[in-house]
């Protein structure tokens, strides 16, 4: 079922103009040979964005010193297959922190975000973290985790994405997000 | 004479009253026992919160259940162990009256009154049959410390279903106990004991876990003795040597039990 629901949405997405698809690449580039394996046709190259200099690394790893675009840069690191042992302490307390504060994760996210809105879409794009550490590095405690999340409505619903999809609202970053989780998770599914 | 103190989660822990009985047995003195209330809500909201309805089923089956929940399972089980070890008493009261012990409840053993009494009593030795993490406090009062058996081996497993996971990463080797002492960390005490154990054919998770209970049991109770009698080493851990674990996702658990049943079938199972 996940995989018609999936081949239905990746028609969507294809129709998609370009320069949405790059607006969008951080949830659509490096999905890990997922289309491959979910027999999907490949987008077109996308690049991660480019991110600013990030100070994330001097900081002690705490929830509390996360920001927002500090996800999208540990995912850049991930993607790169950088590997420091700064960037490892970072992504092992994440997993730690959200494991043990899973019941109360949402709203610790919403303080620490400043909103729901913005607390789910990071708790999101950790998702996508744990999903791309587990097919970097082969951990799967970091599917576990995302697997967790992805059954947390209050994070992840699939909604009327098909819908949002078609009508290209100002929720399609969110959409592509989920639709990205999705796909990795289907695949790391198919997979293991 | 050394002094034992046994911590429990409950004053109906098969583990912790087979634990307690043999330690008695081998002619352990044992001091003091401090067991969990068992009605404590925010506990239980915070665990149901963590572990949803897998905790009633651990509910459903240590406090209901109890010796029932092992009728149709492995034999070789911790009723079976009790039956062959005269392990009679099965509620941590009897041993106020069999062997004048004083049972102390408390909210959790990290309350100001298990600290008092490890201060009054001094003891040698804390064993652990379970209840949650033990603060420093308590650690710090306990002799030469508090001892677990974790069901997982260190330091490659630590943290939660670690019976499962090895299994999951294709370490099946790796399954297995220690006996371990207590630190702030999690898991990450001096070792004492380690001990392998490899899962048979036809043996399937709840099995295997079953089979694992009473070999703690004995592995917990031997460990402490040869302790006590200077016949064994602490071994400290190195943090990195391991990871911390966490509740398995149903859905790996599922591809856990797969695996098993793969490798029992396969021609490579009597060679693990």
């Amino acid at each position: 079922m996940d995989d018609a629901l999936i081949s239905k949405w990746w028609s969507s997405i294809q129709s998609l103009e370009k320069n949405v698809l790059e607006e969008n690449a951080s949830s659509l580039c490096d999905l890990h040979n997922s289309e491959q394996i979910l027999d999907l046709q490949p987008l077109p190259e996308l690049q991660f964005p480019v991110i600013q200099s990030s100070d994330l690394f001097s900081r002690k790893p705490a929830f509390k010193h996360l920001m927002r675009p500090d996800i999208l840069f540990l995912r850049k690191c991930i993607l790169s297959k950088v590997n420091t042992s700064e960037l490892t302490a970072w992504v092992e307390f994440l997993l730690r922190y959200l494991e043990i504060n899973r019941p109360s994760i949402i709203k610790k996210a919403r303080l620490q975000f400043g909103s729901t809105a913005s607390g789910r879409m990071a708790l999101l794009e950790l998702t996508a973290l744990m999903l791309d550490v587990y097919f970097e590095w082969g951990d799967l405690r970091y599917l576990n985790l995302a697997l967790k999340f992805m059954d947390m409505p209050g994070i992840f619903s699939l909604g009327s994405v098909s819908k949002k999809l078609i009508t290209q609202n100002k929720k399609l970053p969110l959409i592509l997000i989920r639709v990205r989780l999705m796909v990795l998770r289907q695949a790391a599914i198919e997979g293991i | 004479m050394t002094k034992i103190i046994v911590f429990s989660p409950n004053r109906y822990s098969l583990y912790t009253t087979t634990v307690t009985e043999m330690l008695i047995q081998r002619g352990v003195t044992v001091s003091s026992i401090y067991a969990r209330k068992l009605i404590n809500p925010s506990r239980a909201l915070s665990e149901f919160r963590r572990d949803g309805s897998r905790l009633l089923k651990k509910i459903w089956k240590k406090l209901f259940l109890r010796q029932a929940a092992y009728q149709s399972g492995n034999s070789e089980n911790i009723l079976n162990f009790r039956k062959v070890n005269n392990i009679s008493i099965t509620e941590l009261d009897e041993f106020q009256t069999k062997y004048s012990i004083p049972v102390i409840s408390c909210s959790s053993l990290n309350d100001a009154i298990v600290v008092n009494g490890l201060q009054e009593i001094q003891p040698d030795l804390v064993v652990f049959t379970g209840g949650g993490l033990i603060r420093q406090d308590v650690l710090s009062n306990s002799g030469n410390g508090v001892l677990n058996c974790h069901m997982g081996l260190l330091p490659p497993y630590r943290g939660m279903d670690v019976v499962e996971w090895p299994i999951l990463e294709d370490h099946i080797e790796q399954v297995g106990i220690t006996v371990h002492f207590m630190d702030q960390g999690l898991d990450t005490g001096d070792i004492l004991r380690v001990r392998q154990i490899q899962p048979r054919k036809g043996e399937n998770i709840s099995g295997l876990r079953d089979r694992i209970e009473p070999i703690m049991c004995q592995t917990l109770v031997d460990t402490c003795i040869d302790f006590l009698n200077e016949k064994i080493e602490r071994h400290p851990q190195k943090i990195s040597a391991g990871k911390q674990y966490f509740k398995m996702h149903p859905f790996l658990l599922n591809i856990v039990a797969k695996k098993l049943e793969d490798i029992q079938n396969s021609s490579t199972a009597k060679d693990l």
